[in-house]
């Protein structure tokens, strides 16, 4: 028999359900009249409320347990400390760091009291050019810029603002301390110390051997933000009981950070004063003139969720960059590649370059894209690597501290391989070709910023979006290769192979002070190949006309060359003209009964 | 019987201990959940002014804004289960 109290029944969990048992409860028990438990009483609204308070309550259990299970979780955060229960130590945001240089400005000497400036670290800079912050970091507590020199000095600027905890330690052991971030903090840029003492991070517990070791571990939180985590005696000395534990953390905005201009495009002001010798605060952008060395580069967004989920049960547990598998997983981090391949080249004869891992990457096109630049106008030079962003990517694996010591990484640069579009349609009355013309190229414009194989590009892709869109009746296209084009039109092409052979050991210079033995010499020999009379050797395409994407290669849709019959094609899409893409309007079908009816069966079967 | 001492000894339970409040003094934490045990917070938000103006109503709203407040660190005490490393009542966890 149930009790009195058990008045609600365990399936009514809406407010409504929950409001009318516990009315008619109360009007049971009280004998009273509806009209005493309406909403307009002040025990009516008591009641209305508190079965609103545990609505409310029933959906955040749900929700809380929901998120607990890894393949229940939607909230970012629950998905983070999930990944981190199966070793994965999700990727937070990377602040995009550049360099910057700066010096007293020429004729202020005499209205300037003193000396010389006093900047301390941590000054914050605006950039004018996205309206973001930045904070500069010096090697030293403060600079002084003297009004008589001439020189710059230079300095790393990051974006973002560092922010500080404070925490008391325990004394006890593998003390945690979870710590909440408005925002995301950086990756890297996270420093502990423990009365004032740096401590140093280690990826795992078992690293920091020892009672001595004054280490932690910080990872992407559980439940948000990040965890600090201390050792145990065993592995890594303990906080004592009081001793102040102080977190400082770059909190910044990703890929946001980045600035995809040249250096003398970039401009900067001061937010935080300078001090003068006499402690009066100074108005930096007044007597300093700022430059920029390296734009800021390499800011990457937090990681993807739906990658933390595919990427938790796969991490590497060694921590050490050694393999391309490492690379691949470290390099996965900063979002602003759309392609990694790393490889290596141990099943060849060469093996002068086994310890060699050679990183292949695209950065994502997508993220260089401003409001006036689509996939066929953005220069070809950014669909690679530049010489500032490949430095950042060697600076961040050394910095990581991860990568083996016998380990090397070489970059290989894509070969950009250009194609032609061209489109045939048959399209129906009463539709406007520059409609249809802009459709057709923000689909393609969308399709080929997202398209991530690296095999061949299909035909039959393109085909199927453009008869997608409305007004289209009937498509063909093919691709024109350029490479193709270019040998039918010499007769030729040049087929590159390369010899291995055994040499007498010898010291060859390597990249600033390196050296190393060379045992066996590469040669590239290059094979001149002669085509017959109409011969077509289908270079980049196959029997069907597709893209065939080589290893190393790159194909991107872009003019700037002429086919076998001279036929100049535009680098970018130009109307009336053939070019990277061309439309041609073959035929205007007529709008019949039959043809409405029959567009409406092909999109129901599609 | 005035009112304090109707409620005299009854909100004991929300005294902290000593203990922990020593052991905390000194940190400088950001973000931090938000209150809602103290000054009423739910109640004060969702329920008309006119009904706290009652002092002796109000006083009784305490408890029901505490019993809520304490039914919603369920939620909270669920997430903790994830958290493995940090003490059962760490209370620092949004």
């Amino acid at each position: 028999m149930p009790s009195k109290q058990s008045f609600l029944s365990k399936i009514a969990i809406s407010s409504d359900q929950i409001f009318v048992e516990t009315k008619t409860y109360l009007q049971r028990v009280y004998n009273k009249a509806s009209s005493q438990f309406s909403s307009a009483s002040p025990f009516g609204q008591l009641v209305k409320v508190l079965s609103n308070y545990y609505e409310h309550l029933f959906y955040y259990l749900e929700d809380a347990q929901a998120e607990n299970h890894p393949y229940t979780a939607s909230s970012i955060e629950a998905i983070y400390g999930n990944a981190q229960l199966a070793g994965h130590n999700p990727t937070r945001s990377i602040a995009a760091m550049g360099e910057i240089r700066f010096k007293f400005k020429p004729g202020k000497e005499s209205v300037f009291p003193g000396p010389y400036i006093i900047l301390t670290d941590g000054i914050k800079l605006k950039c004018n050019n996205n309206n973001l912050i930045y904070t500069l970091k010096f090697n030293s507590d403060q600079v002084r810029i003297s009004k008589n020199s001439t020189e710059f000095t230079y300095s790393m600027i990051y974006q973002g603002i560092f922010e500080s905890q404070k925490l008391i330690g325990t004394g006890r052991l593998m003390q945690t301390f979870n710590l909440n971030i408005n925002g995301t903090a950086d990756h890297v840029n996270v420093k502990v110390f423990v009365n004032g003492k740096l401590w140093k991070q280690y990826e795992s517990l078992y690293d920091m051997a020892g009672n001595e070791t004054e280490g932690c571990m910080v990872r992407t939180g559980l439940a948000g933000g990040i965890d600090i985590i201390f050792g145990n005696t065993y592995f890594g000395k303990v906080p004592e009981n009081g001793s102040i534990i102080e977190v400082q953390y770059l909190v910044n905005a990703g890929s946001l950070g980045t600035i995809n201009s040249n250096s003398g495009d970039i401009t900067f002001e001061f937010m935080d004063t300078g001090l003068a010798v006499t402690g009066d605060e100074i108005d930096l952008n007044d007597y300093m003139i700022l430059d920029v060395v390296t734009p800021p580069r390499l800011g990457s967004d937090r990681e993807d969720y739906n990658f933390t989920k595919f990427i938790a049960p796969l991490a590497s547990k060694s921590f050490v960059l050694a393999g391309p598998v490492n690379y691949e997983h470290f390099l996965s981090r900063y979002n602003a590649f759309s392609y990694i391949d790393a490889f290596n080249t141990v099943d060849d004869d060469y093996l002068d370059d086994d310890n060699v891992t050679y990183l292949f990457l695209l950065p994502d096109v997508s993220k260089k894209l401003t409001t006036d630049v689509d996939y066929f106008t953005i220069p070809a030079n950014e669909f690679t690597l530049d010489s500032i962003e490949k430095n950042g990517i060697k600076r961040a694996i050394r910095e990581s501290g991860k990568q083996a010591t016998t380990s090397e990484i070489q970059f290989v640069d894509p070969e950009i391989k250009k194609y032609a579009i061209n489109i045939v349609l048959r399209y129906f009355e009463g539709y406007d070709k520059d409609a249809l013309n802009i459709d057709i190229r923000t689909k393609l414009n969308d399709y080929f910023l997202s398209v991530k194989r690296r095999d061949r590009i299909p035909k039959s892709d393109i085909i199927a979006l453009i008869e997608g869109i409305e007004g289209i009746d009937s498509v063909n296209i093919y691709f024109v290769s350029e490479e193709n084009e270019t040998a039918i039109k010499n007769g030729y092409y040049i087929k590159k192979s390369y010899k291995i052979q055994p040499t007498t050991p010898f010291l060859q210079e390597g990249e600033g002070t390196k050296k190393r033995f060379i045992f066996f010499n590469k040669e590239l020999i290059e094979t001149k190949i002669n085509l017959k009379e109409n011969e077509d050797p289908m270079l980049g395409l196959d029997e069907f006309g597709d893209i065939i994407i080589g290893s190393n290669e790159l194909p991107v849709i872009r003019g700037g060359w002429s086919d076998r019959y001279n036929t100049y094609y535009q680098e970018y899409p130009t109307k009336g003209q053939p070019s990277s893409l061309s439309v041609y309007f073959k035929e205007k079908i007529e709008q019949t009964l039959t043809t409405q009816v029959q567009t409406a069966n092909r999109k129901k079967l599609g | 019987m005035d009112l304090e001492q109707i409620t005299e000894d009854l909100f004991k339970y929300k005294k902290k201990s000593l203990y922990k409040i020593a052991r905390t003094a000194g940190e400088e934490r950001l973000n931090t959940p938000f209150p809602y045990a103290e000054n009423n917070e739910i109640v004060r938000r969702t329920i008309s002014p006119y009904i706290l103006r009652n002092p002796v109503v109000e006083k009784f709203l305490q408890f029901i804004n505490d019993h809520t407040a304490l039914m919603y660190k369920a939620t909270t005490w669920i997430r903790l289960k994830r958290v493995y490393t940090v003490d059962k009542d760490y209370e620092y966890i949004k």
